[in-house]
């Protein structure tokens, strides 16, 4: 009933269910100005034994109609409690949430939904489909709690099971599914009833490699689909680049950073997060000249230049990274551009897609992704070249 | 509202039942206490009575008791009965639980049967069937073996060759009941044992039983230390075997004499609860040493998933192993029966079978003639269910208080549903009989006595029961019933109780069949006005109506085993484990 409300209080009379807006085109522009989701400033600390642990620090967050934004990061960031705390399944000390325009969490106003009131819907790391209910039943679930009528029930559920490709399923219970078919009922369970919100929380990480790229693609094209709005938690970070419209990569309790997967990975903001979203070569050094936004720096193999200097004035102590992707061999005779380091080239090892080859470099080890065949060998001396853009300075 | 933030992820999906987390938590603290006194009131007195003498504190009394060479005697037979009973059980079911988990020599079936079938036959049951084959003279079995070796004709009567009134009898029959207690905690110890530290072994040049020996052993034992405490607080307070066969060879061990010193004549209260202390402090220090031994801690507690390892192949000894394991099964339930029924009915118990002598006389008496023994079928029925469904609903009540309240609360409802097991059936049996048979607290000759005992008795059974199928609840089946729009009441009536209830149920039927076959605390605590059929078996044994008394014994075993077989109907599997 409450949750009827909500939807309504949202905006009027758009998106009743996920099913509804299956046949419904995607959002119009215009409703795009209210967000799903609102976060605001929410803290959560959890008491151990050894002290208080932080796992929300503060964190403030929106999602747009439609948008599929990934909660990125570590074990312990706090990236499965933020999702926790807006499905009401945890409590956070202050702060508030917003779901659908309607407060469902306000430390100051004393206001807290629970879960059953929230209007959302979830797919659960652990498929979490009641093993003594059929398939039938289980994806039926959240209809019968919405006092959906029963003709319209079985019709909505075969519906929801067919999208998946489990339609044949039906009478089934989830001991006899494959882990696969398990995540994808529990998808449709999660699709079913919902009003538009759906949270993920690591629904990927129990399913083997093949079944996982599999479910990416379809998780994918039902979202565009359907055009729900999704908070998807992830330690992956490949499924956070090709999943999120925007990712938020969290560390310690915080966002980090908020943006573009692409944005994220180019532009990383601080030193954790490029490390975190794709593998980086590190050079500690320090500043030693400084022109417009290109600085110089030495490290302890040599002077690496970067366009990136952001406002790093000589003297200060610094840390230089490069993507492996972004190093290449220059070719015999080649016109020196940008920095070049010379080092020894230790091993070449093919894997598949892209090959890696680790250089030594006085101390430094710094590896070198290229998808081509290089004309190196093993033992051999290379000069490393790297282009200032791509090099990045973090303090 | 941050009571709810105590750092229990689980506490916001649950906690809200039941109206609300201070009638959650207000009911479990009434349960807490109500068990506490039923508990700490009869002990309390008990004590109270043995050292206190007019006010003033007097250990004299105590002493002359304990002293007696007769009362010595008793306890050196006790000791003696205990200790090889135990021995024997200890070393035949970790024998068996090591055959039924790490060798070829296992079926499905036998590792389902071996812990289940000795509760479908009620105890007393299956000790008088052994009775009416074993016994010297008119032994169905001894008839047998004299009519084939042609031994034992030269006397005047005709006796042996084998005799169940002996020491040896009585520490047979004793291990026999002993072994699936031992069987059940060491099967469940090689269970979680992961088999590659055994394969490790092998690989590293040690042969099966070397592994078994510098391995296996080493590794689970904890669980055999908890077996020897479990068989040290049952081999004292064993009563079914020792009242049967001690009686009839004369070896009277502690709880057999508690019994009689308040029933023959003259009672002597005094003298039984001295006793009943005397074989309480037994236990406690067994409880004792086994903290200290557990808190020496050099056991790692092995976790680590037992994917079925390779089986130790025994070769010729495969056959002997099942065969073992078989006579073993039919010893507990099938030969038993047969004397049972062929004794039942007879119109007097002889050896000499004449199947056109047969009657069913003696049922129609005890079913119908009797009304004593009637009224006890029907009595230990209803105390069977009624006790088995109000247990296992405080069991779970007090389960699903502790998971999602936690803190003190938790804390407390461990303490309090495992301190019964520390106490002997025949003490508590001695305190409820003494405390409440007077005053206004008096219910002597009541059903509601027995009731009352019986929940105490079998709380901890209960509460494993109940904790283990609350374990089969798991956390994010409950969060996701939330998710999905349910409110707690829903929550908990399509989710958690659908996932409990075949733990529940394996529960009730655990605590129905010992209820309904309830003897050792019923001998003191039922009598004319409330019998049940522990008490009706005891009496017709005294009075030595055998074929009665088998007839009875026999019902109440088909009984036990069409409910079994019910409850495993309707919900498969829910005995397993």
């Amino acid at each position: 009933m409450i949750e009827r409300d909500a939807g309504e209080a949202a905006d009027g009379s758009v998106q009743r269910s996920a099913t509804a807006a299956a046949s419904v085109p995607p959002p119009a522009k215009a409703a795009l100005a209210a967000p799903r989701i609102v976060v605001r400033n929410l803290v959560k600390r959890f008491r151990t034994r050894r002290g208080d642990v932080l796992a929300l620090d503060d964190v403030s967050l929106e999602i747009g109609v439609s948008e599929k934004v990934v909660l990125l990061g570590p074990s312990g960031c706090g990236k499965t409690t933020l999702l926790r705390c807006v499905a009401g399944l945890e409590e956070p000390d202050s702060g508030e949430i917003e779901i659908n325009g309607t407060l469902v969490f306000s430390s100051r106003k004393r206001v807290s939904v629970p879960p059953e009131q929230r209007g959302i819907s979830m797919v659960f790391q652990s498929y979490a489909l009641w093993p003594h209910l059929t398939v039938m039943d289980n994806v039926a679930y959240p209809l019968v709690n919405q006092r959906v009528p029963r003709d319209q029930i079985r019709q909505r559920v075969e519906k929801a099971l067919a999208m998946v490709g489990c339609e044949a399923l039906l009478q089934r219970y989830p001991a006899q599914l494959s882990g696969g078919q398990q995540q994808r009922v529990s998808l449709a369970r999660a699709v079913v009833g919902s009003d538009g919100v759906v949270l993920f929380d690591e629904p990927l990480s129990n399913v083997d490699a093949k079944v996982r790229e599999q479910l990416r693609v379809e998780l994918v094209a039902m979202q565009r689909r359907l055009g729900f709005s999704a908070l998807y938690v992830t330690h992956d970070q490949t499924e956070a680049t090709a999943l999120g419209h925007r990712i938020a990569v969290m560390g310690m309790g915080k966002v980090a950073q908020v943006g573009a997967p692409r944005d994220i990975y180019e532009r990383p903001c601080s030193r954790y997060v490029a490390n975190f979203v794709g593998a980086v070569n590190e050079l500690p050094g320090r500043v030693v000249e400084r022109n417009g936004l290109e600085v110089a720096v030495e490290t302890a193999v040599g002077r690496i230049v970067s366009s990136n200097g952001g406002d790093f004035q000589p003297g200060a102590e610094v840390v230089v990274m490069v993507r492996p992707e972004h190093l290449r061999f220059a070719a015999p005779g080649e016109a020196a551009a940008g920095s070049r380091l010379v080092g020894t080239l230790e091993s070449a090892m093919f894997l598949g897609l892209y090959s890696e080859y680790p250089v030594v470099v006085g101390e430094q080890r710094l590896l070198v992704r290229s998808m081509q065949a290089e004309a190196v060998e093993e033992g051999q001396e290379v000069t490393l070249q790297f282009d200032p853009a791509n090099v990045l300075v973090f303090a | 509202m941050s009571l709810a933030a105590a750092g229990t992820p689980s506490v916001s999906s649950l906690a809200a039942l039941l109206g609300g987390r201070r009638l959650f938590s207000g009911l479990a603290w009434l349960a807490i206490v109500g068990t506490t006194l039923l508990i700490a009131y009869p002990i309390g007195w008990i004590v109270y009575d043995a050292f206190v003498v007019d006010g003033r504190l007097d250990v004299e009394g105590f002493l002359a008791i304990v002293l007696d060479p007769a009362i010595l005697k008793v306890v050196t037979n006790t000791i003696a009965v205990a200790g090889l009973s135990g021995l024997l059980a200890l070393s035949v079911g970790a024998a068996f639980a090591w055959v039924n988990e790490r060798t070829d020599a296992t079926s499905g079936w036998t590792r389902d049967l071996l812990p289940l079938l000795p509760l479908l036959v009620p105890q007393i049951a299956g000790v008088t069937g052994w009775v009416m084959l074993l016994s010297p003279r008119a032994g169905l079995l001894n008839v047998q073996f004299r009519a084939i070796f042609g031994s034992g004709q030269e006397s005047g009567i005709p006796s042996g060759p084998l005799d169940i009134f002996t020491f040896t009898g009585l520490v047979l029959v004793m291990a026999l009941y002993l072994v699936p207690y031992v069987y059940l905690i060491v099967s469940a110890a090689l269970r979680n044992l992961d088999p590659n530290l055994e394969e490790a072994s092998r690989i590293s040049g040690a042969g099966p039983f070397k592994t078994l020996w510098r391995v296996t052993l080493p590794a689970i034992k904890p669980a055999l230390f908890a077996s020897i405490l479990i068989l040290v607080m049952l081999g004292f307070a064993f009563f079914s075997v020792p009242i049967i066969i001690g009686t009839g060879a004369g070896i009277d061990v502690l709880s057999v004499t508690i019994y009689r010193q308040l029933y023959n004549y003259p009672p002597r209260t005094d003298i039984a609860i001295v006793l009943s202390l005397f074989m309480m402090s037994i236990v406690q220090a067994a409880l004792l040493l086994q903290h200290l031994v557990a808190r020496a801690g050099r056991f790692a507690t092995i976790g680590g998933k037992a994917g079925g390892g390779a089986k130790v192949r025994l070769g010729r000894w495969r056959w002997p192993a099942l065969g073992a394991v078989f006579f073993y099964l039919m010893a507990t339930s099938v030969i038993p029966v047969v004397g049972l029924l062929i004794v039942s009915l007879q119109p007097f118990w002889t050896p000499n079978i004449d199947v056109s002598k047969f009657t069913l006389a003696n049922y129609d008496f005890v079913l119908f003639e009797s009304s004593l023994s009637s009224s006890a079928l029907v009595n230990s029925l209803l105390l069977g269910a009624i006790g088995g469904t109000l247990g296992m609903l405080l069991a779970a009540f007090l389960a699903l208080c502790g998971s999602n309240v936690g803190g003190t609360l938790a804390k407390a409802i461990d303490a309090i549903t495992a301190l019964p097991a520390a106490f002997p059936h025949t003490v508590l049996g001695v305190g409820f009989l003494v405390t409440f048979s007077q005053g206004w607290l008096n219910i002597h000759g009541t059903l509601l006595l027995l009731l009352l005992v019986y929940l105490v008795m079998f709380l901890p059974q209960a509460a494993r029961s109940a904790s283990s199928s609350l374990a089969q609840v798991g956390r994010e089946l409950v969060e996701a019933s939330h998710v999905f729009r349910a409110s707690s009441l829903r929550t908990f009536r399509r989710i958690v109780i659908p996932l409990m209830l075949p733990g529940l149920v394996a529960g009730w039927v655990i605590l129905f069949v010992q209820m309904a076959g309830e003897l050792t605390a019923s001998a003191l605590l039922s009598g004319p006005s409330n019998p049940v059929v522990g008490l009706v078996l005891l009496d017709l044994w005294e009075n030595g109506s055998f074929p009665q008394l088998t007839a009875m014994a026999l019902i109440m075993t088909v009984l036990d085993t069409a409910v079994v077989l019910l409850v495993l109907r309707y919900f498969r599997g829910a005995l397993r484990s």
